[in-house]
C-alpha cells in the first residue's frame, strides 16, 4: 500500500513540475487541484476539562480545489490534522491526540476599483465545518470530546503576481549563468467569521469514556457565537511554465467559544505546507 | 524593491494577527497549591450535582480544609487534603489521581459483603459450573432455578451470543437468580443489554438530568430513558436479583431498572448507589 501511495505521489508531482518549453508565461486561470502536506502546532484549552493548555504537534494534509474566473475564485478545501497534544507540568507530561477535519467553500468576488497590475484584491464568503474529537485519558470520565463548529465568514484575499525578469547571475562570483525569468504568487487571505455555531459539551462531560449511545453525548449543546475568532492565509506559489504551481503556505487561526462561556475553549492552529496546484484545463 | 515592501508587510500582518490570539485567549493558570485547591473547591461548587440533595454545605467545607493549605506544602500533603475534603461528598465516584495515589471513598466498607464466595462455590456453583464471557453460571435446586454471579459491567460488553446461550440453557426453568453482589458497576450499555432478555417491549427505566449551569439547581429538562426491546430471544421466568451495599454505580442502574418489570424484583441490601455519570477533569498542577 505505502509502494502504491508513494508511486502515485511521484508520478503527480513529476507531471506536476515537468517544464514545458513554452516562453510565454501563463495566466492564472481556469481549475486547479492542490494537495499539500507539512506540519501543525497550535494550542488547544478546554475549560470544561483542564485548565492547562496543550501543544498541538500534528502532521497536516490539505486538498483543494480551485477555479480562477476572470472576475472571480471559487474554492473548496479539506483539511485533516491528526497528532498529539502535550502539556509539560512540573512533574508529569500529559499526553492526548486529536483528530481535526475541516472542511469549506469560498467564493471571492474581484474588487475591480481596487486591483491593478498584478495585484487582484478580492472580497469573499466563506462557510467551513471544523470536526475534533479530542481524547485525553487524563480527564477520566470525560475523556473524549467532540467539538464541531460552523462558521460563515467574511473574506478579503489579495493575489499577487510578481515576475522576476531574467537576469545574469554568478555562481560563486566565477560561473556566469542566465537566470530565466520566474513567476510567482502572492496570496493572503484573512477571514473573519461572522457568526459561528458551536456544537460541543455544555457545561459537563459526564460518561464520554465508555463510548457507548448512552452515555455519549448527554449533554452537547449548539450555541451561536459572533466574532469567534480569525484566520489568515498566506503563500507564495512559483508558477511554472506549464500553469502547474509550487506553493509554501502558512496557515493561522484561533476560535474562541468567549471568556464568558461555561463551555469556554481556546483553540489555535499554525500550520505549514507544502504543496502541489495542478492545473486541470 | 516593492516585493521587500509587500514580504514585510505581510511578516508584520502576521505577527499583528498572531498577538489578536495572545488578547481573546484566557492568560495561563498559576499551578501553586492554593490556586489549585481552589480550582478543585469551585469544580466541585459548580459541576457536583448532588450537593443540595445530600445537604452538603460546601462553602463550610472550603471553610475547614483552606487553611490546610499553604503555599509551600508538598505535593503528597495537598493531595491528602484534597482527597479528605473530596470524601466529605461520601460519593464512591469521586477520585483524586495523581502519580503516587487515588483518593477513593470506599462504600463497600459500608454496610457487610453479604456474600461468602466459598459458601456460593461449595452449595450453588459447584465444581460443574461455566463460564460465558462475563457471566458464571449453573443450575440448582434441580435445574429448576439458574443462578447466574455476573461479577462485573466493565469485564467487556456483553454479546448477543453470550445472552442467546444463557436463555437456551435456562429457557426451561422456572426462574433465574442473578446475582450481582460486589458488582462494582462498568459500561452502561451492559445494563441495557441484559435487561433487554426479559421484556417484549419498550420499557421506560428512569428520568435522568444533566447539570447545565454553575447554580445549585441548574439542570436540564428530565428525559425518558428506555430500555428497548430488542429482536432476539427472551426469558419470560420469574428473576431474583441478589445485591449488597458493594453493587456500585451500573449495579445500582441495572437494580432501579428492575422496578420497571413485574418479573424482576431485588433481594438483599440496598446498593451502593453511585447513580450518576462522573465527570472528569485536571487540575491546574496535573
Amino acid at each position: 500500500m505505502r509502494k502504491i501511495i508513494f508511486g502515485l505521489l511521484l508520478v503527480f508531482s513529476l507531471n506536476a513540475i515537468s517544464q514545458t518549453e513554452e516562453k510565454v508565461l501563463p495566466d492564472i486561470h481556469g481549475n486547479y487541484l492542490g494537495i499539500a502536506a507539512g506540519f501543525a502546532t497550535g494550542t488547544i484549552r478546554d475549560f470544561l476539562t483542564s485548565p492547562l493548555s496543550y501543544t498541538a504537534l500534528m502532521p497536516a494534509i490539505n486538498f483543494d480545489y480551485k477555479l480562477y474566473c476572470p472576475k472571480s475564485i471559487f474554492s473548496v478545501n479539506f483539511a485533516t490534522i491528526d497528532g498529539l497534544y502535550i502539556t509539560v507540568t512540573h512533574d508529569n507530561t500529559y499526553i492526548a491526540t486529536g483528530y481535526k477535519f475541516d472542511f469549506d467553500i469560498s467564493y471571492y468576488r474581484l474588487l475591480e476599483g481596487n486591483s491593478g497590475g498584478g495585484l487582484k484584491n478580492y472580497l469573499g464568503l466563506s462557510t467551513g465545518n471544523f470536526s475534533e474529537l479530542y481524547i485525553n485519558s487524563a480527564f477520566g470520565n470525560a475523556s473524549s470530546t467532540f467539538d464541531n463548529f460552523t462558521d460563515l465568514s467574511l473574506c478579503l484575499k489579495s493575489d499577487w503576481t510578481i515576475i522576476k525578469p531574467e537576469k545574469q547571475k554568478k555562481f560563486l562570483w566565477l560561473v556566469k549563468y542566465k537566470s530565466k525569468e520566474k513567476q510567482y504568487l502572492l496570496s493572503g487571505k484573512l477571514g473573519v467569521p461572522i457568526v459561528s455555531l458551536m456544537y460541543r459539551p455544555a457545561f459537563t462531560n459526564p460518561g464520554n469514556s465508555t463510548l457507548n449511545d448512552e452515555t455519549l453525548f448527554p449533554n452537547y449543546s449548539m450555541k451561536t457565537k459572533v466574532f469567534s475568532g480569525l484566520s489568515t492565509d498566506i503563500s507564495i506559489s512559483r508558477i511554472l511554465k506549464n500553469g502547474n504551481m509550487v506553493r509554501f503556505g502558512y496557515y493561522w487561526d484561533f476560535i474562541t467559544s468567549g471568556k464568558n462561556a461555561l463551555n469556554r475553549i481556546d483553540m489555535s492552529h499554525h500550520i505549514f505546507t507544502v504543496g502541489l496546484i495542478y492545473k486541470i484545463n | 524593491m516593492k516585493t521587500r515592501i509587500i514580504i514585510y508587510i505581510i511578516i508584520f500582518a502576521a505577527i499583528s494577527f498572531y498577538s489578536c490570539e495572545k488578547i481573546a485567549f484566557e492568560k495561563k493558570t498559576e499551578t501553586d497549591p492554593i490556586t489549585t485547591f481552589n480550582y478543585l473547591w469551585n469544580e466541585v461548587n459548580t459541576k457536583y450535582a448532588f450537593l443540595e440533595y445530600k445537604n452538603i454545605d460546601w462553602d463550610s467545607i472550603y471553610v475547614i480544609y483552606r487553611p490546610m493549605v499553604g503555599s509551600d506544602i508538598s505535593d503528597d500533603s495537598l493531595f491528602n487534603i484534597m482527597g479528605q475534603m473530596l470524601n466529605e461528598l461520601r460519593d464512591g465516584h469521586v477520585n483524586l489521581f495523581s502519580q503516587f495515589d487515588i483518593s477513593r471513598y470506599d462504600i463497600t466498607l459500608l454496610g457487610p459483603e453479604n456474600i461468602n464466595s466459598r459458601i456460593v462455590k461449595e452449595n450453588y456453583l459447584k465444581t460443574d459450573y461455566q463460564t460465558t464471557g462475563s457471566f458464571i453460571h449453573n443450575f440448582i435446586r434441580d435445574k429448576k432455578i439458574g443462578y447466574i454471579i455476573y461479577p462485573s459491567f466493565s469485564n467487556s460488553l456483553i454479546t448477543d451470543f453470550e445472552l442467546d446461550y444463557l436463555i437456551d440453557k435456562y429457557a426451561e426453568t422456572e426462574g433465574l437468580i442473578i446475582d450481582i453482589r460486589q458488582n462494582g458497576g462498568g459500561y452502561v450499555s451492559n445494563v441495557f443489554k441484559l435487561l433487554s432478555i426479559f421484556t417484549f417491549t419498550d420499557v421506560k427505566a428512569y428520568e435522568t438530568q444533566v447539570k447545565t449551569a454553575p447554580g445549585q439547581d441548574c439542570f436540564s429538562v428530565l428525559e425518558e430513558v428506555f430500555i428497548k426491546s430488542e429482536d432476539r430471544k427472551k426469558y419470560t421466568g420469574k428473576v431474583a436479583v441478589l445485591t449488597d451495599r458493594g453493587s456500585y454505580s451500573a449495579s445500582s442502574f441495572f437494580s432501579v431498572c428492575t422496578y420497571a418489570y413485574d418479573n424482576i424484583f431485588l433481594v438483599g441490601d440496598a446498593t451502593g448507589g453511585g447513580l450518576g455519570l462522573p465527570n472528569g477533569g485536571q487540575l491546574p498542577n496535573g
